[in-house]
């Protein structure tokens, strides 16, 4: 597929610069899809490690919170954990990985983890709390990490799209389109000598 | 609620814990709870919401909604019961949305050049 154009010089000059662009665009796309893939690589490998070990420790918790539960009066379980007096501030911003934002998370942990008296609730709920808040950096951090990896997979897509547009649509479109009209205008000028040179013949018999 | 704070939906049983380390947290068991539960951490501004496989698989189109739309970052946790794989799914789903093949279960696959 050709552009359908005026076959003149200026035509031509302006799909030559249009060429040179969408070249140089190119060139610039594909060195970010190739950086964007290969954090994305990395962090995908990082992911799968961080949630196999969140995971791992998740159930860990989950158990020693149950053995916390059968030890315990689950009248006296509830009330315990009723008015948590521990709080998480979570501090998001966001930054920024060629041009896709990415959010940056970071949790405080304020406040006492053991909202209860002591008296009445047994060592191993301390224990299994104490599990649990040790698992906190890991679980925010894989948060973060799914969320920037979700971002960056949008990225990617939208990046590679817009390198195949080019390569395949744009860039040929342009360049058969510069191509004909070089032709077309090499023509113009062929059929003009040959008139002259008839011209000149005439001319000359006179 | 200030500032931004981290919310947990799921079973009873599995959001008991978190809540006295300073989580919001939504007990929720069925698909109807979970969505109750959903638009209300929305609303109490929760930046990052953790759900339990099931509830996750439930709610599937629903959260895909909200990460898209709110920038609220959703992560899916195993809940007390069973690991179901949910969370290596869902990469899994975003290497294929990337890359159009899914090389996370081909170790350290090659391919690079897709279209």
């Amino acid at each position: 597929m050709e552009i359908r154009v005026n076959a003149t010089r200026q035509e031509l000059m302006r799909l030559k610069n249009r060429f040179r662009m969408a070249k140089r665009g190119h060139k610039l796309l594909k060195d970010k899809r190739d950086e964007l893939m290969r954090i994305f690589m990395q962090l995908l490998k990082d992911n799968r490690q961080l949630r196999q070990r969140v995971e791992e420790k998740l159930s860990a918790a989950y158990s020693s919170f149950l053995v916390a539960r059968s030890t315990m009066d689950p009248q006296v379980l509830e009330e315990a954990l009723m008015s948590p007096t521990a709080k998480l501030e979570l501090k998001a911003g966001t930054r920024t990985i060629m041009n896709a934002e990415i959010p940056v998370l970071e949790a405080v942990q304020k406040g006492n983890i053991y909202s209860y008296g002591l008296a009445d609730t047994s060592a191993e709920l301390d224990e299994a709390l104490a599990n649990f808040s040790a698992l906190m950096p890991d679980f925010i951090k894989l948060a973060e990490m799914e969320r920037t990896v979700e971002v960056l997979a949008g990225e990617i897509e939208k990046t590679r799209r817009r390198v195949n547009a080019l390569e395949y649509v744009l860039i040929p479109e342009l360049e058969s389109t510069v191509n004909s009209i070089e032709m077309r205008l090499a023509e113009i000028e062929r059929s003009n000598a040959s008139r002259l040179m008839k011209i000149k013949d005439i001319v000359r018999a006179h | 609620m200030s500032m931004p704070s981290l919310a947990v939906i799921g079973n009873r049983d599995s959001v008991l814990a978190f809540k006295s380390v300073g989580f919001v947290t939504y007990p929720a068991e069925t698909r109807e709870q979970a969505l109750a539960a959903l638009a209300d951490a929305k609303k109490q501004g929760c930046a990052v919401i953790y759900i339990t496989e099931k509830l996750a698989l439930a709610l599937n189109p629903e959260l895909k909604d909200l990460t898209e739309r709110t920038g609220i970052t959703v992560a899916v946790i195993p809940d007390n019961r069973q690991r179901l794989g949910i969370g290596l799914k869902r990469m899994k789903e975003y290497v294929e949305k990337a890359i159009g093949v899914d090389i996370l279960f081909r170790e350290e696959g090659r391919e690079h050049e897709t279209r």
